[in-house]
């Protein structure tokens, strides 16, 4: 190889090399919002529908009966559109009805069945779920404490897969009733381990 | 200098257009894919059985992975705007891909590229396409429905440990989407300014709760490459996929296909009694090929898990080729040949903890190739026509936890034994560092075999005709490369090491840096003429005197810059110094070292306008191979996705941009450029229902 080759490609190398190091330079400070995989937004989307299917509802929380079944996604900001595909679905008789709320001040917003709770910042739960009265609400969530919290149905992850943990005392506690079904899939949270006050600050 | 910069200035220029088009007013527009899949059909329990990778625990998976892959996932697939698989590859670091005719691709992994590249893997499902009649990939004949691909992951380097043979310098691995994810109807078709098109449909459902399957069918013209000696190769193909879960513990995946081709060529050949020794010969082959693949996945609990795989291959190709196109009446004139290739195989794999810090993956093969040949007056032929290939493997791999999410050790190795070289033994050490959740750093040392095919041991191809000047005599000259059965197995040491950081939660990157030694590897050796009554044979034996030292730098940097705009880049350096032996006498050094791009770079920009619109850039920059004189190009490929409503997609696609037409690569045997990759924009329409 002549050196007059030989040098052309040291010079092609060292641009190519210039570009890369002014790209990541250009990369590496900004730090934006958090990308959760939409995929897996999706999937619990699924499961919102699923659990829904088999959690009765008191009847007064319904004015028709044809009247909307309400699902809050409260701080849904990276999936935004995944719950979308909830909208006009329907659970028993009851179309779904999705909100999508970035803060929970109880005057103005109307009143929901399910609460999708996006969020992994432990001290914003316990704020949700201590000072807003969740009563006849089903509380979901995805932070390995949030039923023991006195949430109602946690998602946790096992080889990549959804699985659920359920508080069956919380349940009770908002009035719900769930199906034996959903119940026998799930991962009990007994009332021994719920801690109602919880530790974490 | 001048041809760097005219490259250069688009590039730039391109860069500079998209960060200025990304102007803040978009920035609250979310992500949102066409892949999307209506869980709230899903049952609990198929629920339950969804894999769900985010970007972080794909990225923490492979970060725990000591070896140098790159994934490209079908959203990469969907919007790269490529029409066939090699296509694809051209994004992977350390992954050289050139087009070399119409459906003949040639694809390698660090080095040694060549329409016949022979050290590098390619499995779909875990389904071995390398053929060992020739060594190497016949990526037309192996086609698929790009759709049903769920991931490609791309592993360079030795993968001879878990893999086997062949997987010397890589390892590509097609994994098709699960039947369930494909439920519904689909009909796609591609259209465009080149002769490429194809058009595909295909079906999913599923029978009660737990057996879903899909079936699809696909046509393909290869085309957008223009080369006056080839008319478009053409493809029928139709296949499925039964996905079966009785229980949690048992599932099953049954896939099979079945393809029928045709292709018009006209090809140069050697032929003695012809003026002035060559001949254009036209020839119509006819490829076809099926195949069927079972396995069963046991799964006793979190830390365990068995496959049993067994599948069966066949690949048929017949053609008939005609000296004079006018006048092939004439029987004399006529070639005919048929080839078949069978294969059988079965493996068994074994995944468990026996113990704490230790996980253990063993496993068993066995293969059985059965290829047969049948021509006349062909210009190459096998001889022992048929031959049976027996390879029986066992494999184990520990890796062992030093430090609990800190340090890890991976011991392993493969031991072969197949009817050409007897014993193979391929083993490798790795290990991984995680200093923190963001950081690894692996290292690795393997050894990995490439196995001779049957034409090396068994072939015989004629290379060119010597004119009576030449020899010196009143007969002319043939020279014919002939295969011997002392040919033995190619051997390489590899080093490796790697470092990968997840900079910030939007920003990472992968670098990787390898040392190959090779040793024994083929060259062509002159050996003393031999006298026929007609002419005189200069034989070229394959052996195997000839080392080198292969060495580069890979690396590949992700950025989502929003939660709509992800960058992509990578870069490729590759040095490659092959030395034959002192008693060699063959020449084939400098032509393998100046195959391969010594430089390569990529840059995609894959940009949500609105939910409904995507637009999509990639830059493709190959530098000069100077073994055929090519000279380095860029391939600017755009992609403008839209769909106007859910359940339709269009996109309006462009590839090779910059340029009417290059030229990507030659023909090893006869080194002459004939095929140019043009321009060609497409448009393409996707409907699901």
């Amino acid at each position: 190889m002549s050196t007059h080759v030989k040098r052309k490609k040291v010079r092609t190398l060292a641009l190519c090399y210039l570009i890369l190091q002014a790209l990541m330079t250009v990369c590496t400070p900004p730090v934006c919002a958090e990308t959760a995989s939409i995929t897996e937004c999706r999937v619990k989307a699924g499961f919102l529908y699923r659990f829904a299917i088999f959690i009765d509802w008191p009847e007064k929380t319904f004015l028709k009966d044809n009247a909307p079944l309400r699902v809050c996604i409260f701080n849904g900001k990276p999936c935004e559109n995944a719950f979308d595909i909830l909208d006009n679905k329907y659970v028993n008789e009851h179309p779904v009805e999705v909100l999508y709320y970035e803060e929970l001040q109880q005057e103005d917003k109307q009143p929901f069945h399910v609460l999708y709770i996006n969020s992994t910042d432990p001290t914003l739960i316990k704020s949700v779920l201590q000072q807003h009265r969740l009563q006849n609400v089903l509380t979901v969530g995805h932070l390995p404490d949030f039923a023991r919290m006195g949430g109602i149905i946690n998602f946790y992850k096992q080889d990549n897969k959804f699985r659920f943990e359920i508080n069956p005392a919380a349940a009770r506690l908002a009035g719900l009733r769930i199906s034996s079904q959903l119940l026998k899939l799930a991962r009990i949270i007994k009332e021994s381990e719920a801690s109602p006050k919880p530790i974490l600050k | 200098m001048k041809n760097v910069k005219t490259f250069l200035y688009p590039s730039l220029f391109i860069v500079m257009l998209i960060l200025t088009a990304a102007s803040p007013s978009w920035a609250d527009t979310t992500g949102s894919s066409a892949e999307a899949v209506d869980f709230t059909a899903y049952s609990l329990e198929e629920l339950m059985r969804t894999e769900v990778f985010s970007v972080t625990k794909k990225a923490q998976k492979l970060s725990q992975t000591a070896a140098a892959v790159f994934v490209i996932s079908k959203e990469d697939i969907r919007r790269s705007g490529f029409t066939t698989l090699p296509d694809m590859l051209r994004m992977v670091p350390g992954v050289q891909v050139a087009r070399t005719d119409p459906g003949d691709f040639a694809v390698s992994a660090r080095g040694f590229l060549g329409e016949f590249a022979n050290k590098l893997l390619v499995l779909i499902d875990g389904r071995s396409i390398y053929s060992p009649l020739f060594s190497g990939v016949f990526w037309d004949f192996r086609d698929m429905l790009l759709e049903d691909i769920e991931r490609i992951e791309v592993i360079r380097g030795p993968g001879a440990t878990m893999w086997g043979s062949n997987a010397v310098n890589g390892v590509i691995n097609i994994i098709t989407k699960h039947a369930r994810d494909t439920m519904g109807g689909m009909v796609t078709a591609t259209v465009g300014n080149t002769d490429e098109w194809y058009e595909a449909v295909r079906y999913g459902g599923k029978l009660g709760e737990a057996l879903h399957y899909r079936l699809y069918a696909k046509h393909i013209q290869f085309g957008a490459v223009e080369n006056r000696r080839m008319e478009e190769p053409e493809y029928i193909r139709t296949g499925f996929r039964i996905d079966w879960e009785p229980s949690s513990k048992h599932s099953f995946v049954f896939t099979g296909d079945y393809y029928n081709g045709r292709e018009k060529s006209w090809t140069s050949r050697p032929l003695i009694n012809h003026e002035p020794g060559r001949a254009l010969v036209k020839g119509h082959g006819y490829p076809s090929g099926l195949h069927l693949l079972g396995r069963w996945t046991y799964t006793p609990g979190p830390t365990s898990e068995m496959k049993l795989q067994i599948y069966y291959d066949r690949t048929r190709h017949r053609a008939n080729r005609y000296t004079n196109a006018e006048q092939y009446k004439d029987s004399s004139d006529l070639e005919k040949d048929e080839s078949a290739l069978d294969t059988f195989d079965v493996d068994l794999q074994h995944r468990f903890v026996p113990f704490a810090r230790h996980e253990i993956i063993w496993g068993l093969g066995f293969r059985m190739h059965k290829d047969h040949k049948r021509e006349r007056n062909v210009f190459y032929v096998l001889d022992p026509r048929s031959r049976y290939v027996h390879i029986y493997s066992g494999f184990i791999q520990d890796e062992i936890t030093l430090l609990k999410d800190r340090l890890k050790l991976i011991l392993g190795s493969k031991f072969e034994y197949n009817s050409y070289t007897d014993f193979e033994v391929q083993p490798t050490l790795r290990i991984l560092w995680t200093p923190d959740a963001r950081q690894t750093v692996w290292a690795a040392v393997s050894r990995a075999v490439r196995l001779p095919s049957h034409f090396e041991h068994d072939g015989r191809v004629r290379l060119g005709v010597l004119p009576r000047i030449a020899t010196g005599s009143f007969r002319k000259g043939l020279i014919e490369w002939q295969g011997t059965d002392s040919f033995d197995s190619e051997t390489m040491m590899a080093y490796e090491l790697g470092y990968r950081i997840q900079a910030t939660s939007t920003f990472s990157w992968d670098m990787t840096a390898f040392y190959n030694y090779y040793k024994e590897l083929r060259t062509v050796e002159p050996t003393s003429p031999m006298r026929s009554s007609t002419y005189i044979l200069y034989p070229l034996k394959s052996d195997n005197k000839m080392k080198g030292r292969t060495y580069g730098l890979e690396i590949a940097a992700t950025w989502q810059v929003r939660a709509w705009w992800r960058l992509q880049a990578s870069f490729t350096w590759l040095q490659m110094n092959l030395n034959p032996k002192t008693d060699s006498r063959a020449n084939n050094a400098s032509a393998d070292e100046n195959l391969s791009p010594s430089t390569q770079w990529t840059l995609r920009s894959l940009i949500e306008i609105s939910p409904r619109v995507e637009l999509d850039t990639g830059l493709y920059f190959t530098d000069d191979i100077p073994g055929f004189g090519i000279k380095r190009y860029l391939n600017l490929c755009i992609r403008l996705g839209w769909r106007p409503v859910k359940n339709l997609e269009l996109s309006l696609i462009g590839q090779n941009l910059l340029d009417n037409k290059h030229n990507e690569f030659s023909d090893e045997v006869f080194r002459r450029a004939e095929s140019e990759v043009r321009r060609t924009i497409y448009g393409r329409i996707c409907w699901n229902f």
